[in-house]
């Protein structure tokens, strides 16, 4: 339901860059988000498309790439890419002991890629 | 024409939360935003809170509902400042809204701000409000499997409360497991169990918010 107001932040964002750079139509809008970030795909791209409908930008592309997560064990150190967000919850796969996990990268939302004219 | 960029999405809303952390920095005023699902017991817990500690230290409230004055009017009945902010619908609270709530509270000598997000488990941990720690509010009468749904707020949050112990020998409610999950990306998580009804717990919480008040008082006058 938050989709809505960082879709309203992305286009801000667009729109300073698009000024910045001359350009005045946005062709593709790349957006780059951890697993963990509450980022829902379809609501993004619903809201991109009703934030852009009407406007010069009606008819850009819209990708969402999910930046892997990278956690260190914080027992043995050492440090990995968990496969999905069940494996958030097993067992280190280095000691094999059930420690908290520190993230160590990987979060965040982050406009990453324009493309205009 | 290709534009190479890396901005956060939440540049403008994190750039007031950081302005307002600044401004509660050099005043000293901890500042806790309360995390739960509707009916866990956040106003429960301040209600609780802002009777037991009026004594001890100056603290206000700012409220935040999609409608209804209802939950400032059961704080503001402990004597204690009390500000609602009513999002129309909007799931979560921002830092510009508390910006402009803060208009309406007299801030000077304030020892502790209590923000009650809107009752959501996903949204408002999204959006930093210029607090020192947001508190993740779960009561035995939900899931015990709710940390492992909703990992972002414990992962953020600094400390869980568990509200209505008083009642787990009524569900079935594991308390080890959410407590595991809530800590599995989170190892630093103070977890307190309380119960707002029977008060049990409740100074367990208080210790903590002492202990952390100090800290933020002692922070102000480096």
């Amino acid at each position: 339901m938050h989709e809505l107001s960082l879709m309203a932040s992305v286009m801000d964002i667009a729109q300073e860059e698009l000024v910045r750079h001359g350009a005045t139509r946005l062709t593709l809008l790349r957006i780059r988000h951890g697993i963990l970030d509450q980022v829902q795909p379809d609501a993004m791209r619903m809201a991109f498309e009703v934030m852009t409908s009407g406007t010069p930008h009606e008819g850009a592309k819209f990708e969402l790439v999910e930046e892997p997560l990278r956690l260190g064990c914080a027992l043995c150190g050492h440090e990995f890419t968990p496969a999905g967000r069940e494996a958030l919850y097993e067992p280190c796969p280095a000691c094999g002991e059930s420690a908290p996990f520190r993230v160590l990268g990987g979060e965040g939302i982050f406009l990453d890629h324009l493309e205009a004219e | 024409m290709e534009i190479p960029v890396v901005r956060n999405v939440l540049e403008a809303n994190d750039r007031i939360a950081g302005r307002l952390r600044a401004d509660f920095a050099r005043r000293g005023t901890l500042v806790l935003n309360l995390i739960s699902s509707p009916g866990s017991g956040k106003t429960s817990l301040l209600e609780r809170t802002l009777n037991d500690l009026s004594g001890e230290f100056r603290m206000a409230v700012i409220e935040g509902d999609l409608q209804t004055d209802n939950d400032a009017r059961r704080v503001a009945a402990s004597g204690v400042q009390a500000v609602q902010i009513n999002t129309e619908g909007g799931c979560h609270l921002n830092s510009s809204m508390i910006s402009e709530a803060l208009q309406a509270l007299d801030c000077e000598g304030l020892d502790i701000l209590f923000i009650e997000n809107v009752g959501n488990l996903v949204c408002p941990t999204e959006f930093d409000c210029g607090e020192d720690a947001k508190i993740a509010l779960l009561s035995v009468t939900e899931g015990d499997d709710k940390p492992q749904k909703y990992p972002y707020l414990f992962h953020k949050a600094r400390a869980m409360v568990l509200n209505k112990i008083d009642l787990l020998p009524y569900v079935d409610f594991d308390v080890q497991k959410a407590r595991a999950h809530a800590c599995a990306l989170n190892a630093d998580l103070a977890v307190m169990e309380v119960s707002c009804r029977t008060r049990a717990g409740l100074d367990t919480w208080y210790d903590w918010l002492r202990a952390a008040r100090k800290t933020k008082k002692e922070a102000s006058h480096e």
